[in-house]
């Protein structure tokens, strides 16, 4: 590194880059993979973690005493959004007893979308109470599959029992353009819930207020 | 005359028995010692693992009665067939994740899953002496996550975070600013600005 005076001067920094992060929750099978899948330059990724104490009892490791680590499917896909903005799509991972890495998918995150399997509804309070606790914007994606919408959006909302400030949209994993139009929903959501909660006078506005 | 015989004979029977006893409780001790040592060391790992627990309970049974010729060896033996299974078990089936990073769980860089790392064009011709480096240099010839070395390192997150924060140290990598929600509010609604209309243009 000292040889760096002896070339001529390279750029002094490497462009700045930038970031983001958009969280794609729901319970298995609501088709998390798919829709982060269906905008990802990258075929989504995996990352693992370490499997501790805490899965003792709930992870059948009869046959395999000594595994100390399991796959868990964090997938997560990659969007370049211009040369020096990158965003990130992270799928939580599926099962309950990770929450300890949900605080690393929250911290910074734009908001969350919530992907709805209208026949496992109740796979969908976990993470809107998370995301609700933590006061991250969400929205809610009824995922249509084979394009037939079960239930009305009204009744989802009720059965979910989530503030009509909320959006909630019924989006196709598979399709990149209902997946694009379904993260603009939550991006433009977060916005607006971001400006009305640092405005000082309109703090009603706000739909954070949890009842 | 006749006490001699008969005195060394107490005397030879006696210190054979010491010596037999002596035996007994000393390996007796001995055994003990080594099953206290065994179960310390259990929990040092901090990792109990309830199928192990019962051998030991009933292994200090036999340790109980001294005397017996039989039961020290018998538990020589139950402590080391106890033993030979439990470290190669361990050490081969995989290399434990945080020894890679010699057992460091902090990194100095706020590392979160989407920090974007790049490989610094100084040190583009560094050869770094650990195999973890060079690959994290490989991955950041254009800028990657966190997330996406750690999954292709295929390390947990937590193990991720140190080699690269090691990494950035060694001058071998930048880590690029992560803009979160908590500090300047301003920059937050820029860039969540700036992915909207990065998301209508896709």
């Amino acid at each position: 590194m000292d040889s760096v005076g002896f070339k001529a001067p390279r750029e002094a920094a490497p462009k700045t880059m930038t970031s983001a992060k958009i969280v794609v929750a729901g319970g298995f099978g609501a088709g998390k993979t798919t829709f982060v899948g269906s905008v990802s330059e990258i075929v989504p990724l995996t990352t693992e973690a370490m499997m501790t104490d805490a899965s003792t009892g709930i992870d059948d490791l009869e046959a395999t005493p000594n595994k100390a680590t399991t796959t868990v499917a964090m997938d997560f896909g990659r969007v370049s959004l211009d040369e020096d903005l990158i965003l990130y799509l992270f799928g939580t991972p599926g099962q309950q007893r990770f929450w300890f890495m949900w605080d690393d998918l929250v911290r910074g995150a734009i908001g969350a979308v919530v992907l709805a399997d209208t026949r496992r509804l109740a796979d969908s309070f976990a993470p809107v109470d998370f995301f609700e606790d933590r006061g991250l914007p969400y929205i809610v994606g009824v995922n249509t599959f084979d394009g037939v919408l079960q239930h009305d959006l009204q009744d989802v909302r009720e059965a979910l029992s989530i503030d009509p400030s909320i959006p909630i949209v019924r989006c196709d994993a598979r399709d990149k353009e209902s997946t694009k139009q379904t993260l603009i929903t939550l991006v433009e959501y977060a916005m607006r819930q971001w400006i009305a909660l640092r405005s000082p006078n309109s703090a009603a506005e706000g739909p954070v207020t949890t009842s | 005359m006749s006490t001699g015989p008969d005195r060394t004979g107490d005397d030879d029977s006696g210190t054979f028995a010491d010596l037999v006893n002596g035996f007994a409780l000393g390996s007796g001790h001995g055994g003990h010692r080594r099953l206290r040592k065994g179960r310390e060391h259990r929990g040092d790992r901090g990792e109990p693992r309830g199928g192990q627990t019962p051998p030991f309970t009933e292994m200090s049974h036999p340790a109980g009665p001294p005397g017996t010729i039989g039961a020290p060896t018998g538990e020589e033996q139950l402590v080391s067939a106890e033993a030979v299974p439990l470290y190669p078990a361990e050490e081969t089936d995989f290399v434990r994740p945080y020894a890679i990073t010699g057992g460091r769980t902090k990194a100095n860089y706020p590392l979160e899953l989407e920090t974007l790392v790049s490989t610094r064009e100084a040190a583009v011709f560094a050869v770094p002496d650990q195999i973890e480096h060079k690959l994290i240099m490989e991955e950041c010839r254009t800028p990657h996550s966190v997330a996406e070395i750690a999954a292709a390192l295929r390390v947990p997150l937590g193990v991720a975070r140190v080699l690269i924060s090691d990494a950035a140290d060694a001058g071998l990598v930048t880590v690029h600013k992560t803009i979160s929600g908590d500090e300047g509010a301003e920059a937050h609604l820029m860039l969540m600005e700036r992915v909207l209309s990065g998301l209508r243009r896709l």
